[in-house]
């Protein structure tokens, strides 16, 4: 049976006093939104916190000058339900859409998946499995088990919602003790398994800023194995503006093929005053696909998830170019 | 131990509890209220699934504590539920239970689905269920279900 | 017979199970509900290593934890300290100091404590010293190192036949979870005279009683077993789990303690279905005909023999397929390595040498420029055929007409919506990049134990008046409710022979003799039988109080021979009838050193034809619809019938495309509902199904099985169909996305001529 520790929950009223709690409780606190993500790791003691603190409910899917503002604990649902952001931003209502199953995305928000933990299946397993292989890097341990001679953490950024928000040049507003900043989604990670956000622990993320200019064309295909519930084992976003049929701006990033989600700048300014042809595509994608790095930690083998990203960002190309036909 | 207090099924219900159990371990070894079942306690099975203010969450993944102040309602508090009631008919009649161990949650999550829909696509029925997890039916006559109790609403 | 003297809701409707309300209100107790006053919570100790030695366990400090009430060693086990199905037992009850750990998940250590944190917190305060040992993992060394648990040998016909085309093949299939939604659970209670009562979810009471009374060393008649509720089962609790850890720590702490098991912890705490590694050569005539099969069919049995010894013998049985043979050479065998042990899971043995013959005879049909079905129908076998075993077909066997039915059943339409491609709604794929293969496979499988085993089981059935005065039938057998429908069928049968429509289902214990286990799909045909064959006793009494002429029982009435009704029942029970019927079937007999003998008593056709869309650029695949024509010989129950053949078309779908278990370093790597994936609603195809009901005539009322076969030929069509969609060999299952797009293949990791023993076996020369 899986069970979780011993906790302590504070909620706070505001999302100022959520900071100033985690700030002077420190790393004996954790922040909890919806908790689908939070709880399965605290139950495998992948965090071992004595106190959670809850993100206030900070709701509503605003447009404001051009921009969706969702707030930070709008649940996927409503995110992907959300008529509006359907019609101007489907790539990231789909990606909300597409994070696990029903039940888990009426709980889950936006907020949380932006950071959500990254993804080893090293990690990701009960306390006595990774106690009896020896622990890794991430937890309790010192070496990488994906990658022994590593000095670092491979786990997988393994949000959908972030390479959706990624190319949409969106940005999520923070909240610390000493008041609120705004940050590019873009900055807001970082290259390393184990600290993979560049937010302060204490800073907690009230809502997320999404650009909608008019004619921008999104997409966002995820790849894995069944209809439901799966993690992304590679996920293509992008972000198009055309100009009759000549690209005039593109924008592509990927979910789980690196500790964060990665954005590949190169295939979208390939792309930029080109005329989208079969060869185009498939020359963005191929740029597209160099960086990714994915690992042997997650479903299925590193080598067909790499060839897939291809595949995954050509059809995402397509699908953002032709909405009709998805 | 804490004391928490929950509204459920329309009563408020209280318990000592340790900080940090989820409300599935709450409403089953506090509570008594076995309906809610343990296949996964991870949110990958549905066999939790219960009404969080209307919607539809695995206990399993929510901090008792936390559903202070909402309304849960359980399989066991669908007794009286027209829709539930429906549903529970078809799903006896249709041949959509096996094992029953999955059953809890699939009509809590068919009673939701339906509240919303009378009549779901096959698709939509699929994707609405598709939370749950069963390993005895194969869906087919759980689909079913859905369509028998959606005509008996009418 | 006037409407109102008709029995309604017996054999051959498809009433509703009895137990439904209860399971859609959440009323109805499964093991995991148990729960009783000042009960514990009692855990488990594993062996973190695959294979080492123990030199030593500590548990004085868990021994004084707070909450804590016991903690046990293999140093205190009162009674026999192996189990096993098999015989002699070769299983730890616990792994002792100084004795060896064979799998990685092994039972060290149990605790039980008044919360589970604290049994938590104990198992982490235990110490034991392990001295780590190399673990065998790979079953073909295994075998040359003399470690195997069964080897077997058919031999028929001419072994030196020649055929004028021969197809060589290699198949692998992967270990396969069954996954039953039901956690291992039960709830041991201390008696105040010293006995134990165990509630546990369980496949067979009375196997799991004579293990449990061994092992606590206890005199017959002081342990009772009852069935707690069972959430799926498909061979995972044919084994014992928590049963004698939960009696030991409740005598210990004299008080009740609960077990159940975490999904984590239940892939290590039940055996897996058998993987399998094939070598094949197929033999046939310039037509199509067969003129031989030579086989390997190596499975690894992991650590402790369990039911490994069946699956061999099943695997070899039905090896060559459902087809006239007239040459086999087939070795099987099992190998005992250090992982966690295989044993039993729906369609064992025949699901994975079925993978094997039906691979080969598409390679076959496609060497031979036929179409597969025709190349099929030619072979078919038929009544009075011989097996590859020497057995003559004595049954119903329309092996033919399930082919000719199945590939005329309506095909699916084109998918309609993004939501049916292959990668569903993660958007993958558009329908231009889909393309649509059709496969056929055939199998069969024996009914119930075989090879000499004294089959059978017992009922007891009681007519008596009800509260109201009316007549009402009580029905008690040990057999276990395991989701499969049982209850109904026993309702059925009491309802047809007694005339009487009220009947009372008794929750199943050892206080009645032996059913069996619900397994092998045995239970219809005898239990179902055992049920009958009181009900007629009773019956006979009945017609016997009434005299002359009372003929039959209907409708609540005692009837005369035209029918009539003379007098209700209920006037002839001034005192209650009870009888109590052992039904056996007809005895087997084991098979001689060349694989041959009458080891079987009845056996199960199917076919099945399955449409799968492929996008073989991403490898990702999704399965339209599986059409089916199965042989049912009599469907007591329509409705649960078409349930066990979609429940178990859905096993297919997962082990086909998504389902292993797979292994590193003899550790799971996937235990868990996140990594082990089973089909979701998006997942499941359409079903077409058709029965054949020609009537089995040695079996109560002529029904056979039907749970098995769903999951025999399924895995293979639609691994057909996926080879028709792309011209890929696809020798493995599950198939990969990777070997589905063409950027791998399965290749053998050691050369085995087909027929002989790994023990032979060379690696094959490495890649220029």
């Amino acid at each position: 049976m899986l069970r979780l520790p011993r906790l302590r929950y504070l909620r706070p009223a505001t999302a100022g006093e959520a900071a100033a709690s985690l700030s002077k409780l420190g790393s004996r606190a954790m922040f909890v939104a919806g908790g689908t993500d939070l709880f399965p790791n605290l139950k495998r003691r992948q965090f071992e916190p004595d106190t959670l603190v809850q993100v206030p409910p900070l709701k509503g899917v605003r447009r404001v000058d051009g921009h969706f503002e969702i707030g930070a604990t709008v649940t996927l649902a409503e995110a992907a339900a959300d008529p509006g952001l359907r019609a101007a931003l489907p790539g990231f209502a789909e990606a909300a859409g597409l994070v696990s199953s029903p039940p888990l995305r009426n709980a889950g928000t936006v907020g949380g998946n932006l950071c959500v933990d990254t993804r080893c299946n090293y990690y990701n397993m009960t306390y006595e499995w990774r106690k009896s292989i020896g622990f890794c890097l991430k937890k309790d341990g010192d070496i990488c088990l994906v990658a022994p001679s590593s000095p670092r953490c491979w786990a997988v950024s393994s949000s959908d919602t972030a390479p959706a928000a990624m190319v949409l040049g969106a940005s999520v507003v923070l909240v610390g003790p000493d008041g609120e900043r705004e940050l590019p989604v873009a900055e807001l990670y970082r290259d390393d398994g184990i600290e993979y956000l560049a937010k302060q622990p204490h800073e907690v993320v009230t809502a997320i800023r999404l650009p909608a200019p008019e004619g921008l064309l999104t997409a966002y295909v995820k790849l894995r194995r069944r209809g439901s519930i799966d993690f992304p084992l590679a996920g293509a976003a992008v972000a198009l503006t055309l100009d009759g049929p000549i690209v005039t701006g593109c924008r592509i990033a990927l979910a789980a093929v690196a500790s964060h989600p990665l954005e590949v700048p190169e295939a979208g300014a390939f792309l930029a005053g080109k005329r989208l042809t079969d060869e185009t595509i498939s020359a963005a994608a191929e740029l597209a696909a160099k960086p990714a790095r994915p690992l042997d930690n997650a479903d299925l083998t590193h080598f067909w998830r790499k060839k897939m990203v291809r595949v995954i960002v050509e059809r995402a190309i397509r699908q953002a170019a032709t909405p009709s036909t998805t | 131990m804490t004391q928490v207090r929950l509204q459920v099924n329309g009563a408020v219900r209280e318990a000592e509890a340790w900080p940090g159990e989820s409300l599935l371990y709450f409403l089953r070894e506090r509570l008594g209220l076995f309906g809610s079942k343990n296949a996964c306690e991870q949110g990958e099975c549905g066999s939790c699934s219960v009404f969080f203010d209307g919607e539809l969450v695995c206990s399993c993944l929510v901090l008792a504590a936390a559903a202070e102040g909402a309304q849960i309602v359980t399989v066991e508090g669908l007794e009286d539920d027209p829709v539930a009631a429906r549903v529970r008919e078809a799903m006896v009649a249709a041949g959509g239970v096996q094992c029953g161990f999955c059953t809890p949650g699939f009509v809590v999550a068919m009673t939701g689905l339906l509240r919303g829909n009378r009549h779901p696509s096959d698709l939509e029925t699929r994707e609405a269920l598709s939370g749950n997890l069963c390993r005895c039916t194969g869906y087919v006559r759980i689909f079913e279900a859905v369509r028998r109790a959606g005509d008996a609403l009418e | 017979m006037p409407e109102g003297l008709r029995t309604r809701g017996g054999v051959g409707e498809s009433i509703p199970r009895p137990d439904g309300p209860d399971k859609v209100s959440g009323r109805f107790s499964f093991g995991s509900d148990l729960t009783a006053p000042g009960m514990l919570f009692g855990k488990t100790l594993r062996s973190p290593h695959p294979h080492a030695l123990i030199r030593s366990i500590d548990v004085e400090k868990a021994t004084g934890m707070p909450g804590v009430k016991a903690v046990l060693t293999a140093a205190d086990l009162p009674g026999e300290r192996l189990y096993s199905l098999h015989k002699p037992p070769d299983q730890p009850v616990l792994a002792a100091a100084g004795d060896e750990v064979r799998y990685a998940g092994e039972p060290v250590a149990i605790v039980a404590a008044e919360h589970p944190e604290q049994a938590r917190a104990a198992l982490e305060a235990i110490a034991v010293e392990y001295e780590v040992l190399a673990p065998l993992l790979d079953p073909v060394d295994a075998i040359q190192r003399g470690s195997v648990l069964r080897e077997l040998t058919i031999r028929s016909g001419d072994p030196d036949a020649v055929a004028d085309v021969v197809v060589d093949g290699y198949y692998e299939v992967g270990q396969q979870d069954q996954a039953p939604l039901g956690p291992e659970a039960g709830l041991a209670i201390p008696t105040p005279h010293g006995g134990i009562d165990l509630w546990v979810a369980t496949q067979a009471l009375h196997v799991d009683l004579e293990q449990v009374e061994a092992c606590l060393g206890m005199r017959p008649g002081a342990v009772r077993l009852h069935l707690g509720g069972v959430g799926g089962a498909f061979g995972a609790r044919e084994d014992l789990s928590i049963q004698v850890h939960a009696c030991l720590l409740a005598l210990k702490a004299r008080r009740p303690v609960k077990m159940w098991y975490g999904r984590e912890e239940s892939f290590t705490g039940h055996v897996h279905r058998h993987p399998a590694w094939m070598w094949y050569s197929t033999g046939a005539d310039r037509d199509g005909r067969l003129v031989f099969v030579k086989a390997t069919i190596l499975l690894d049995g992991g650590a402790y023999a369990s039911s490994s010894g069946a699956v061999v013998a099943n695997a070899a049985c039905f090896g060559a397929g459902p087809y006239r043979v007239p040459n086999a050479h087939v070795w099987s065998g099992a190998a005992r390595t250090n992982t966690v042990p295989n044993g039993a899971m729906r369609g064992f043995g025949a699901v994975q040498s079925c993978f094997a013959y039906e691979g080969q005879m598409d390679l076959l049909a496609a060497r031979l420029g036929l179409d597969p079905i025709e190349l099929r129908l030619k072979n078919a076998i038929r009544p009075g055929d011989r097996l590859i075993t020497g057995q003559a077909l004595t049954g119903a066997a329309p092996m033919a007409k399930l082919i000719d039915l199945c590939q005329g059943l309506p095909e699916p339409p084109a998918p309609s919506d993004s939501l049916a491609l292959p990668g569903g709604a993660g958007n993958v794929a558009s329908a231009a990049e889909v393309v649509r293969g059709t496969g056929f496979a055939v199998g069969f499988k024996n009914i119930a134990y075989s090879e000499g085993s004294d089959d059978y089981a017992t009922a007891r059935v009681r007519l008596q008046r009800g509260p109201d005065g009316a007549a009402v039938v009580q029905v008690k057998t040990a057999a276990s409710e395991v989701g499969q429908g049982l209850v109904t069928v026993c309702l059925q049968v009491a309802r047809t022979e007694l005339g009487v429509e009220a009947v009372e289902i008794e929750r199943a214990d050892t206080t009645v003799g032996d059913a069996g286990s619900s397994s092998a799909s045995r239970q219809t045909w005898m239990t179902g039988g055992a049920v009958r064959d009181a009900a007629r006793l009773v019956a006979a009494e009945v017609l016997k109080r009434a005299g002359p002429p009372a003929q039959a029982l209907a409708g609540g009435h005692v009837l005369d021979e035209e029918g009539a009704a003379l007098a209700p029942i209920e006037l002839f029970l001034d005192e209650p009838i009870e009888r109590e019927f052992e039904h056996h079937h007809r005895p087997t007999s084991g098979l001689d050193p060349a694989g041959q003998g009458d080891a079987h008593v009845s056996f199960m056709f199917v076919a099945h034809r399955a449409t799968v869309d492929v996008d073989a650029e991403a490898g990702l695949a999704r399965v339209a619809q599986v059409a089916t024509a199965q042989d049912v010989g009599r469907a007591i129950n329509p409705l649960q019938v078409h349930g066990q053949i979609e429940g178990g078309i859905a096993q297919g779908v997962g082990l086909a495309t998504m389902e292993e278990i797979k292994l590193k370093d003899g550790l799971i790597r996937n235990a868990s509902f996140t990594d082990y994936i089973i089909p979701t609603s998006l997942d499941m195809p359409e079903v077409a199904a058709v029965l054949v009901e020609e009537p089995e005539p040695e079996a109560p009322y002529g029904a056979k099985g039907v749970g098995e076969p769903p999951l025999i030929s399924s895995p293979a069509a639609i691994v057909a169909a996926m080879r028709a969609a792309t011209g890929r060999r696809l020798n493995r299952v599950p198939v990969s996305p990777e070997e589905l797009a063409g950027l791998s293949e399965c290749r053998p990791g050691w050369l085995v001529r087909p027929g002989q023993s790994p023990a032979e076996a060379v690696r094959p020369a490495p890649p220029l």
